[in-house]
């Protein structure tokens, strides 16, 4: 039977009439009497399979369509003819860096401020974002003394945070949110640093500016994690205890004096004051040595 | 567009089932698609989802880890796609059931792997209530059927998944599994008698 063709054409043939909606019974008396037996018994299994695949409901068919086309729309500007300056972007790191900071330089001092303005508000899956960086780098290394590098890095930790509240706000993905909070811990951790080097000096400014930088950075974080979800808001926590073990660092390494308080109202210029507290009516402070 | 793998009347023979169009459109439609062509990947989609999907069902049995799994397989052929080569709607069946079927061995690696989670005894489920019993009866034969075909050679399921579950002729299947039409028919009478056999040692086949 099995090398008999005629079988196997009995078999397809039975088969789509009982799915057309014929009885098998009736089907049978139709074919040889030594194909009945087999039909018999395998027609009613094919059917089964048969019924194994059933089919995708609609609204699973097009919502894996819209989600396949998101994808393919991503991978068709990824894949963008990227010109000289594309290229470039997606060259190895020393070349890339080296490349850019020039063109950095070359934006700054060359006219080119459109492009930075642009980046301005640039966040990491942005192409933009690597000029921003490299202004950002420009800037750091032109800084002299310990009083203006600490500005700069201090600067480049409240856009850091300005960029998590964007990132947030546009539902960007959470590696884009966790690169973000990458650079903010480097940044902070530099900062710290710096300061605790030009404190050992005598010059108390640069902590000074570092706790408070620390301060505001910790406070949006409290502002923003209710609104995170529950991926990102863990990512928020870890930054935030990183940044409660920086202050404590900076408090305990540089001998500061220093007045902390509770009340929110008092604002971070109380630290600038090297000491003074600002008490608002109603505010309560404590003071630690 | 083309009109293959329609979805089928309820009750009926699923008319425009099998291989249908020009080569030509789909040589087109791969190459617009390489160029991350929107129109040209929806066309390809809505060509070949649902025979994956059926192909998923039919071995996983259940809707979840189909749909999921689907999702998989076409996010694959995305990131994939340069890697296409076909010439006609055969050979890119045939490379997406290339991903599928690894996407599917995957699947079942984990889940063999996966430890099973021990209910706390003070969980309360909510029971549904009973089945009736034609859906129950339908269930139990089903899981019997998958499992039975999983005991098959590779060669003599896939036989049979082309034949009954995407509704492919002898020439189709035949270029699916890769063999002449012969070995296909001798493949699928072994399949067929081994299922028979499994299913019938249960007492099941034939219900």
């Amino acid at each position: 039977m099995e090398q008999d063709p005629r079988f196997h054409a009995a078999l397809e043939d039975c088969r789509r009439r009982v799915l057309g909606g014929e009885s098998l019974e009736g089907c049978l008396v139709d074919y040889p009497a030594e194909f009945k037996d087999e039909l018999a018994r395998l027609v009613p299994l094919t059917e089964a399979i048969g019924r194994l695949g059933s089919d995708l409901s609609p609204e699973f068919r097009s919502q894996l369509r819209r989600h396949v086309m998101i994808r393919a729309d991503e991978a068709k500007a990824s894949q963008r003819p990227r010109g000289f300056l594309g290229g470039i972007f997606h060259s190895g790191s020393a070349m890339r860096f080296a490349t850019v900071a020039a063109i950095a330089l070359l934006l700054l001092f060359g006219g080119g401020f459109g492009a930075v303005q642009a980046s301005a508000r640039s966040l990491p899956d942005s192409p933009l974002y690597q000029v921003k960086t490299a202004r950002e780098w420009v800037q750091s290394i032109m800084a002299r003394d310990a009083d203006s590098q600490a500005n700069v890095i201090a600067t480049s930790i409240q856009e850091r945070g300005r960029e998590m509240e964007r990132a947030l706000r546009a539902g960007k993905q959470e590696k884009v949110i966790e690169q973000v909070l990458i650079r903010l811990a480097s940044s902070v951790k530099q900062l710290d640093d710096r300061a605790l080097e030009a404190s050992a000096r005598g010059n108390s400014r640069p902590v000074t500016l570092a706790l408070s930088t620390i301060n505001s950075m910790r406070q949006r974080i409290d502002r923003i994690t209710p609104r995170a979800s529950p991926s990102v808001r863990r990512l928020l926590q870890r930054v935030d205890a990183f940044l409660d073990q920086e202050e404590s660092r900076l408090l305990r390494d540089s001998g500061k004096l220093v007045l902390r308080w509770s009340n929110p109202e008092c604002d971070s210029a109380a630290y600038a004051a090297g000491g003074t507290a600002l008490l608002r009516p109603g505010g309560e402070w404590s003071r630690f040595f | 567009m083309m009109d293959a793998f329609a979805v089928p009347a309820a009750g009926g023979i699923r008319e425009g089932d099998g291989f249908q169009g020009v080569s030509g459109e789909i040589v087109e439609l791969v190459r617009r698609a390489k160029a991350y062509d929107r129109a040209a990947f929806a066309s390809l989609y809505d060509i070949s989802v649902t025979p994956v999907y059926r192909y998923l069902m039919a071995r996983l049995g259940v809707v979840e880890d189909a749909e999921e799994l689907t999702q998989e397989v076409f996010l694959a052929a995305l990131s994939g796609i340069q890697g296409l080569r076909a010439h006609d709607q055969a050979g890119l069946m045939s490379w997406l059931f290339c991903i599928t079927r690894n996407k599917l061995a995957d699947h079942l690696r984990r889940r063999y792997r996966r430890p099973v989670a021990v209910l706390d005894d003070d969980i309360q489920l909510e029971d549904p209530g009973p089945l009736p019993d034609a859906l129950a009866v339908a269930r139990d034969e089903q899981a019997e059927l998958r499992d039975a075909l999983e005991k098959l050679t590779t060669e003599q399921r896939e036989v049979v998944m082309c034949k009954y579950v995407l509704g492919y002729d002898n020439e189709q299947t035949a270029s699916h599994v890769g063999k002449n039409v012969n070995a296909v028919n001798q493949l699928h009478h072994r399949a067929l008698g081994s299922l028979h056999r499994l299913l019938t040692k249960k007492g099941k086949a034939g219900r």
